[in-house]
């Protein structure tokens, strides 16, 4: 990799931004300031010690709590940036999750 | 001239009926808290009575942080995506006004918000990202002043990524930012003076202590505490406590607790010798002795709490449509009220006594 050199000016911005991250602590999760604290990570599927105490419950009354801090955004939509009418139709995802659509990646 | 003996009477009886009526309309005196709900209310809630008073619109969705208004009419909440700031009416039910905070190309989000104590000035913590053409451009995390009744803004200082939570000391020369640690700032000076290590321990023997300084109350006690997990680096054990920062004085205690239970947040009562937190767990802590004294098991998943100003009733909201009354002795269940909607990641703040 080290003899491609950038040519045009959006492969510099990429190079100057890949030495910008290199710098950066926090990356995927700008927009949200700590993520959970230590005790609920890995995250949904299984809290820190394996088990799913640690974890809400049941887990439609997290959901838009997730959705609404970009939480984790692999697993709910995000409303910081992207999906701000995802919860219009549906007042309570613990009462009418089924109002809630699907998200699908843009050209999908 | 002398006052027949039955007047005298009758008067008697009803000065003592105007003070009896007075006591029991004091005991009845509603207070007030406010929280937001999908997917754009905000509840006024009686505490007294247990009953919502009214749900108003906001102009933006899933309104988050609540800051009511020194005179308790309104309150400035940060709504759709925390990319915005309004003020909304509770006398009215309508949205007032909506600072327009981001200049031209840029999206601002909003962690943290705090009102002075005239009321005419807001501060911020904002996180501008600019939106170029071909890229977006993410700029180091700010704190604004906003005055309430222009609007305008002002640039304070530059903070460290991870802050969530801004308040104002009595003195109101300092705002203390809550993120990974607590950055002291100084206003006239423009810039953070002093740091209190939470995630970033100056001695090694000490853990670095996780905050989630999303749910803010503090009106009861002005203690805005919040629970923090850590690993013991010498033992390797993980442990949970309170921070508690004296909101007025800027002082921060830590309470050590022991062995984890997982708590979402905390608040202390109006005589500051008990904490109350929640999450799948409602817990009672014993802040003179430093000990949890009780914990029940809640049907549902909580974020947050508040609590009445007699210190007697715990409000427990968050998640799921629904705030619970507990009796704060003995952790009972004493009423649940349901919600037009979820209360996510929400503040749950109670009016001034003025509000109606």
């Amino acid at each position: 990799m080290k003899h491609v050199k950038a040519l045009n000016k959006k492969a510099r911005l990429l190079e100057e931004q890949r030495n910008v991250i290199q710098c950066e602590d926090v990356v995927a999760l700008q927009g949200s300031p700590l993520g959970c604290s230590l005790i609920f990570d890995p995250g949904w599927e299984t809290d820190a010690s394996g088990n799913v105490t640690g974890l809400c419950q049941p887990v439609e009354a997290d959901l838009y709590g997730c959705y609404d801090d970009c939480w984790w955004p692999a697993q709910v939509p995000d409303q910081l940036m992207n999906h701000l009418k995802w919860s219009d139709s549906c007042a309570s995802a613990e009462r009418d999750w089924r109002k809630l659509d699907l998200i699908y990646p843009e050209g999908a | 001239m002398a006052i027949p003996r039955r007047h005298a009477l009758f008067r008697l009886c009803a000065v003592a009926g105007c003070l009896g009526l007075r006591a029991l309309a004091s005991a009845q005196e509603p207070e007030l808290y406010v929280l937001g709900v999908h997917p754009h209310g905000i509840v006024v809630f009686d505490g007294t009575r247990g009953e919502i008073v009214r749900v108003i619109q906001t102009r933006g969705r899933a309104p988050k942080e609540l800051v009511p208004s020194v005179d308790g009419k309104h309150v400035y909440v940060t709504s759709e995506g925390r990319a915005m700031l309004e003020a909304v009416n509770l006398e009215t039910n309508t949205t007032d006004k909506v600072f327009e905070m981001a200049p031209p190309g840029y999206r601002l989000t909003i962690f943290g918000v705090v009102l002075n104590r005239q009321g005419d000035r807001l501060f911020v913590h904002v996180k501008p990202v600019r939106q170029l053409i071909d890229r977006y451009q993410v700029e180091a995390p700010q704190v604004w002043s906003v005055d309430v009744a222009t609007g305008k803004t002002a640039k304070i200082a530059e903070v460290p990524q991870g802050v969530a939570a801004l308040v104002l000391t009595a003195d109101e020369r300092r705002l203390i930012a809550w993120g990974r640690d607590l950055y002291y700032i100084d206003i006239a000076q423009g810039r953070i003076t002093n740091t209190v290590p939470l995630m970033n321990p100056r001695n090694p023997r000490e853990g670095a202590l996780n905050t989630l300084a999303l749910f803010i109350q503090f009106e009861r006690s002005g203690v805005f505490s919040l629970p923090y997990y850590t690993k013991d680096p010498i033992t390797d054990k993980d442990l949970m406590g309170l921070v508690n920062l004296d909101v007025d004085s800027g002082r921060v205690e830590t309470i050590d607790l022991g062995a984890p239970v997982p708590l979402y947040s905390s608040v202390v009562s109006p005589d500051r010798k008990r904490a109350y937190a929640v999450m799948n767990q409602l817990i009672s802590v014993d802040l003179e002795h430093k000990r949890v004294l009780d914990s029940v098991d809640l049907d549902r998943t909580r974020y947050v709490a508040n609590i009445s100003r007699d210190g007697k009733r715990l409000f427990v909201s968050g998640a799921a449509p629904y705030i619970h009354v507990y009796n704060t002795d003995t952790l009972k269940l004493i009423k649940t009220v349901e919600l037009p909607g979820d209360p996510a990641v929400t503040g749950f703040r109670a009016l001034p006594q003025a509000a109606r």
